[in-house]
């Protein structure tokens, strides 16, 4: 049982003042250093962007619907989907559950009153918002057109657009994911309260943990790279140039090294959510704990040796290619010890399909597919034939979309009440979070198909014959974009008039619904003292 | 650490500094290499144990300590694997 | 007067857990930076082993000897700071802006004979920068492999410059943050808080001590 311990004499009936209700002046919010109104200041950044790159999907689609190429040029394509890529992946992904629910609930669950560097995390924000001043301006200059990948030597010598702004605004981003880190691992480590043991943490502090872990050791190397990138461009100075004895493919074995624990940076999180719900709407506890954070731990590591399988075609030495190949059928194993803990802990439960849980369900079903897709294109001989189509479009889509994207809005489902002290209407939230399901589907299967058929990824015009399935996606899109705006919709009106939730409206274990709804300033009156591990659910 | 320690560490760390620069002379590049880099390897050690406290700190400043190396060793033992068997 | 007593920042419980917590953010800043160099430096790695012949004579146009008295200058600086976190421990204030001002000196005499070093190399048309003219004279046959002897070289000076700016520029921060802790010192109002940040000052400041050693190494002592 944990005890929220009060000291002597302190009238436990009296309720300490919100943290929302603290003022509502833009200096109570621009110079806060509440985690949790931090945790609201990203979270209206990264909606933005996440709007904004989605407006670029969009156009990319209505593009697709037709055959030839008539709505944009091919220069203009380009632009576009480079555009989509950097803003969804730095933008919108890489700090979307960390810095939203992460930055909320990662001090609650672990018994803390803030981070443990509470200027530091104002400071990631802001200079989250500069890197994205940046990469506005770069857009506004006609975007970049190399793809978010800014292969060299096209980025570096030969591109006519604004790389140099694109690739500033990524660079600064870059640091607002290194504090991010910094202080997640720090909290995690020092701060966390009395018996509160390592092996009492929640799935979402263990994963959150590891999410951090990578972002300290790979973003830098991203930064290093895209710095050299800028020198290149302004005082041509440069490692890529093969005129010089450059090699292009250091460039792209520096980028992929922080590129693909990127993509752990983003599932890890949402993983640790599906944890959370899962476990909650079965009244179980999580199946197989230990296995779990061990898994955890594996993906953060594994995610480290695989990211030559980006290059098989690039030139890469075949062997280099079998090893990166090896380790990467490896780490789908922890993903998959994952899954299948999760539907254990499914079974012999007593199951609500609530909207959080209808999220985490759907979260099964597309990261499965996504992730067996992706052991596919992990053999060699399979990717020579499907590197560069729109099956890999579609395995990382599903992956990103179905599993971070929809693990995200059950996450902020499941925590709504706390974050707002508000319920949400049951009826629209399970529409929209079917709409979600449905629409991933229908998107993005059809590009498994068009991809092994032979459809190239990137390109803005296609053969006739791939019509019906291009046709298919984008009618996807439509129905997705539901799942996206209705939330929007109801979740502001519960702002105002949502039914005010209780500390615990879903009967949930964990630190965070000990707390009243919306919690306190600093969380706890007095550190809590812990003394039974997670997942008490009977 | 203590002002002695602090002494003998830098007059250590000159020490190792005067080793390498002799062993420029040497006419194996093989081992001369070698010399520079395991000098500069008991150096940046030095300076790790004693002046950024190391030796008297915990076991997890030590394991950060490790990961950055091990890190780093990651990135170039892996491209190399690639750059060295095309 | 200095306070005697510190309290914990509002998210500590107490003074042991904001010291680890500081010590430990620093050291995990300090693993982003080791991974930050990391990155230039498997590149210098990778391109050192597909050219070795021209990247070990383009050494040899550097100046050693200025680089080995640099060397030393830094080493020493790293024994003032330890002196001066010594003497902040021992809450001695003028000891401690003493050896604050003598590593201040030292590094600032680093930077100095830096850029002397990369004015004698403009000098030498040795800086292929923003198409300055490059000249680069070898011994070596004309062509390396698919590259003329000087393209390769250029490379060499290419990364040359950018390891030593990127080190440069962490030692300007790094004497930023020493002026600042002098100023701290000059007034000495809070020692116990002096003490602590200087701990953490004196990690970032060893730890660009130790970079420096090994793009020392690569760079000027590897030589044909």
């Amino acid at each position: 049982m944990t005890r929220v311990v009060y000291s002597e004499g302190e009238d436990r009936h009296a309720t300490p003042a919100d943290y929302l209700s603290g003022g509502w002046s833009i200096r109570s919010w621009l110079l806060t250093v509440d985690h949790k109104r931090i945790a609201w200041l990203y979270a209206v950044s990264i909606t933005l962007f996440f709007f904004f790159g989605s407006a670029a999907a969009l156009l990319i689609r209505l593009e697709l619907l037709t055959p030839a190429g008539d709505l944009l040029s091919a220069e203009s394509y380009n632009r576009l989907f480079s555009l989509h890529g950097i803003v969804m992946v730095w933008f919108f992904l890489i700090p979307s559950i960390p810095a939203t629910l992460g930055n909320f609930l990662l001090p609650m669950m672990v018994g803390a009153r803030d981070m443990a560097f509470p200027k530091l995390n104002l400071l990631s924000w802001y200079i989250y918002t500069l890197g994205g001043i940046f990469t506005i301006v770069a857009v506004i200059a006609g975007g970049v057109d190399t793809g978010w990948t800014f292969y060299t030597p096209y980025s570096t010598l030969f591109s006519n657009s604004a790389v140099l702004a694109a690739a500033v605004g990524v660079f600064i981003v870059g640091f607002s994911s290194i504090l991010t880190g910094l202080n997640f691992v720090v909290t995690t480590h020092t701060m966390r309260a009395p018996g509160m043991t390592w092996g009492r943490l929640p799935l979402f502090v263990w994963a959150n943990y590891a999410t951090a872990l990578i972002m300290v050791l790979a973003t830098p190397v991203l930064t290093v790279t895209l710095l050299l990138i800028g020198l290149e461009r302004t005082l041509g100075i440069g490692i890529f140039d093969p005129a010089l004895g450059g090699d292009p493919l250091l460039f792209q074995h520096l980028f992929w090294f922080y590129s693909h624990p990127a993509v752990y940076i983003m599932i890890l999180p949402a993983m640790g959510v599906v944890s959370e719900i899962v476990a909650c709407f079965s009244r179980n506890p999580i199946f197989g704990y230990t296995g779990m954070v061990l898994s955890i731990m594996a993906i953060a590591l594994f995610g480290f040796i695989v990211w030559g399988h980006h290059m098989f075609v690039s030139g890469q030495s075949l062997y280099a290619g079998i090893l990166f190949s090896f380790f990467t059928f490896l780490v789908a194993v922890p993903s998959a010890i994952k899954t299948l803990n999760w539907t254990a802990t499914l079974f012999r439960g007593r199951i609500s399909f609530d909207a959080p849980m209808i999220y985490a369900l759907s979260f099964l079903e597309l990261f499965t597919v996504g992730g067996l897709t992706g052991v596919f294109l992990a053999a060699l001989a399979l990717d020579v034939h499907l590197h560069d189509t729109y099956f890999v479009t579609a395995h990382f889509h599903y992956i990103m979309v179905g599993g971070a994207v929809t693990a995200y809005m059950g996450g902020l489902h499941f925590w709504w009440p706390k974050l707002t002290g508000r319920l949400y209407s049951r009826a629209w939230a399970t529409t929209a979070a079917l709409a979600l399901l449905i629409g991933l589907n229908l998107t993005f299967y059809p590009q498994f198909l068009l991809g092994y058929a032979g459809m190239p990824r990137r390109y803005h015009s296609y053969p006739d014959e791939f019509s019906i399935l291009q046709v298919l996606s984008t009618l996807g899109t439509g129905v997705l974009a539901l799942g996206y705006l209705l939330p929007l919709i109801y979740l502001s009106w519960s702002l105002r008039r949502g039914e005010k939730a209780g500390p615990n409206p879903w009967d949930a274990k964990g630190l965070e619904w000990q707390t009243p709804s919306p919690p306190p300033v600093h969380n706890f009156r007095e550190t809590p003292v812990v003394e039974e591990g997670p997942y008490a659910y009977q | 650490m203590n002002c002695r320690s602090a002494v003998f560490c830098w007059l250590g760390l000159l020490a190792l500094l005067a080793l390498s620069l002799l062993a420029g002379a040497l006419d194996n590049t093989a081992l001369r290499y070698s010399v520079h880099f395991i000098c500069a390897g008991a150096m940046a050690a030095l300076i790790m144990l004693v002046f950024m406290h190391l030796y008297t700190a915990d076991r997890l400043l030590r394991l950060v300590a490790v990961s950055g190396l091990l890190w780093i060793a990651l990135l170039i033992l892996l491209t190399l694997a690639d750059m060295l068997t095309r | 007067m200095p306070t005697n007593k510190s309290r914990p920042a509002v998210q500590f419980d107490d003074m042991d857990q904001q010291r680890h917590a500081g010590l430990l953010g620093m050291w995990v800043f300090l693993l982003t930076e080791t991974l930050l160099f990391g990155g230039l430096f498997a590149g210098f790695a990778i391109l050192r082993l597909q050219h070795g012949a021209v990247f070990a004579e383009a050494t040899g146009h550097l100046n050693l000897p200025l680089a080995a008295i640099n060397t030393a200058l830094l080493l020493t600086s790293g024994l003032t700071m330890a002196l001066a976190e010594l003497a902040a421990g021992a809450r001695l204030r003028r000891a401690t802006l003493r050896w604050l001002l003598a590593t201040i000196a030292l590094g600032t005499l680093f930077l100095g004979i830096k850029g002397f070093e990369w004015y004698s190399e403009f000098q030498r048309q040795l800086v292929p920068v923003l198409n300055l003219p490059f000249h680069y004279s070898s011994e070596l046959p004309a062509a390396s492999g698919e590259q003329p002897v000087a393209a390769v070289a250029e490379l060499f000076f290419n990364l040359y410059f950018i390891a030593t700016g990127l080190h440069a520029l962490h030692m300007l921060v790094g004497l930023g943050i020493l002026a600042a802790m002098l100023w701290l010192a000059h007034r000495w109002r809070r020692p116990d808080r002096i003490d602590r940040q200087l701990r953490i000052a004196g990690l970032y400041w060893a730890f660009i001590d130790v970079v420096w050693i090994f793009i020392f190494t690569c760079f000027y002592l590897l030589r044909a």
